[in-house]
């Protein structure tokens, strides 16, 4: 019991951060967590010797996609422009709210393949072979993923500027 | 000879995750090739950006709800009550003796009844469905929804534990019906599925046997005791809502 807490408890703040890249709704995304460590305590006996952080994010990771699949016309919902405020407790500058808005925003954009290697790579700072086990793919299907993601990314971040420019002038 | 550049090369390089020695080898290859090394810098840049965004979720106090020895606790209080509702779904099994089937098939859902039954799956498609705010009062203010609906229907209430057939309650509210004011239950089970109960006193039907009703997405169980009538809704995918359906009738008993 104390050992599961000790393995479990230190990576609860990733796991939330990473049910939040996906889920603007805050507390939605926290019950989402909260069910994966629910699962995590019943089915403890079943991990045997697999390494902690791969399986806890597989466990997020599944609900998250079966939360997307099951309401994609609930998530819908959220209007864009306050999702940004009211998910993200960054309240910076104007001008980095605005950056950070167009980030979501294309970040929402992305496959969601794409931006699943994105967050656990990136902000997760999982390892490409635990990030691969997270997702059951091969090292090399990851890696992949990962690049094409990236410059998906860049192109939808030029694109919004782009459309931003149309607009001033 | 060094092993050609490759894309995963590169993806590593942005990560910052070579060993010194590549790096200087990619680095070179990149001073070559400035169109790719000004991708990989975009791609850098918004590695810092999403983590400077999300960066700060991570900081915030994690939720007591979220605390292993919580979690399970809170697993091995509803120890009891799973010994209870199986108690209960045997004893049911044992006094219907397998005629069960033979009856929900063969018998129309009387008057009283299938109203229950109705209104139940109206309110469950509203509340059930809400993502947001299903419940007026929520597992945490479990006594005073039981003491409010209690007075405002008339009758005492009790929350059904659920925990066994892998439903926790989630909330409830009161709705209205034809017949005055209704307690609708919300539990939540694995992936999402959600169950409601919806409970309130009986004009006709005082006492009625459980009655399975299907009517689209949703399917029901309902029946009457002692002058209240319960109606368990569920998708209709959902399967073993009779047995859930048992429980309940069970552990009303004993309150």
């Amino acid at each position: 019991m104390d050992e599961r807490a000790a393995l479990i408890e230190p990576l609860i703040p990733g796991l939330r951060r990473y049910a939040r890249g996906w889920l603007r709704d805050a507390a939605l995304a926290d019950d989402i967590v909260q069910d994966c460590l629910e699962r995590a305590v019943s089915s403890w006996r079943q991990r045997r010797g697999d390494p902690m952080r791969p399986w806890l994010y597989a466990i997020l990771h599944n609900l998250l996609v079966d939360h997307g699949r099951r309401a994609p016309r609930r998530a819908m919902l959220v209007p864009i422009d306050t999702a940004d405020e009211v998910a993200l407790a960054v309240r910076a500058k104007q001008s980095d709210a605005i950056e950070h808005g167009d980030l979501l925003r294309s970040l929402d954009a992305l496959p969601p393949d794409q931006k699943a290697v994105i967050l656990l790579v990136s902000v997760e700072d999982l390892s490409y072979a635990e990030a691969a086990a997270v997702l059951g793919v091969p090292v090399g299907t990851l890696m992949s993923r990962l690049s094409r993601g990236r410059d998906r990314l860049a192109e939808l971040m030029g694109a919004g500027a782009r459309a931003k420019l149309r607009r001033v002038k | 000879m060094t092993t050609p550049i490759g894309e995963d090369d590169l993806t590593a390089w942005v990560d910052d995750r070579l060993t010194a020695e590549r790096r200087h080898v990619v680095e070179l290859y990149l001073a070559d090739h400035p169109e790719i090394a000004t991708r990989l810098r975009q791609q850098q840049d918004q590695r810092t950006a999403l983590r400077s965004l999300f960066g700060l979720i991570a900081a915030e106090p994690v939720p007591a709800t979220m605390r292993i020895e919580a979690i399970a606790a809170s697993r091995s209080r509803t120890r009891p009550a799973w010994f209870q509702a199986v108690a209960a779904a045997l004893l049911l099994a044992v006094g219907f003796g397998g005629g069960w089937g033979v009856r929900t098939r063969t018998m129309p859902p009387q008057a009283g009844i299938g109203a229950l039954a109705r209104e139940a799956g109206y309110s469950y498609r509203v509340y059930a469905s809400d993502a947001q705010r299903p419940a007026e009062m929520g597992a945490s203010e479990k006594q005073q929804l039981v003491s409010w609906a209690s007075r405002r229907i008339g009758s005492r209430v009790a929350v059904p534990d659920l925990a066994e057939a892998g439903y926790h309650f989630a909330g409830g509210r009161l709705v209205a019906t034809p017949h005055g004011p209704a307690l609708l239950l919300l539990y939540d089970g694995a992936a999402q599925a959600r169950l409601a109960v919806l409970s309130r006193p009986m004009d006709i039907d005082k006492d009625a046997s459980m009655v399975s009703t299907r009517d689209g997405d949703v399917q029901q169980v309902s029946w009457a005791d002692r002058g209240i009538g319960f109606s368990v809704v569920a998708p209709s995918a959902t399967t073993g809502l009779q047995p859930i359906a048992a429980a309940i009738r069970g552990q009303a008993a004993t309150t």
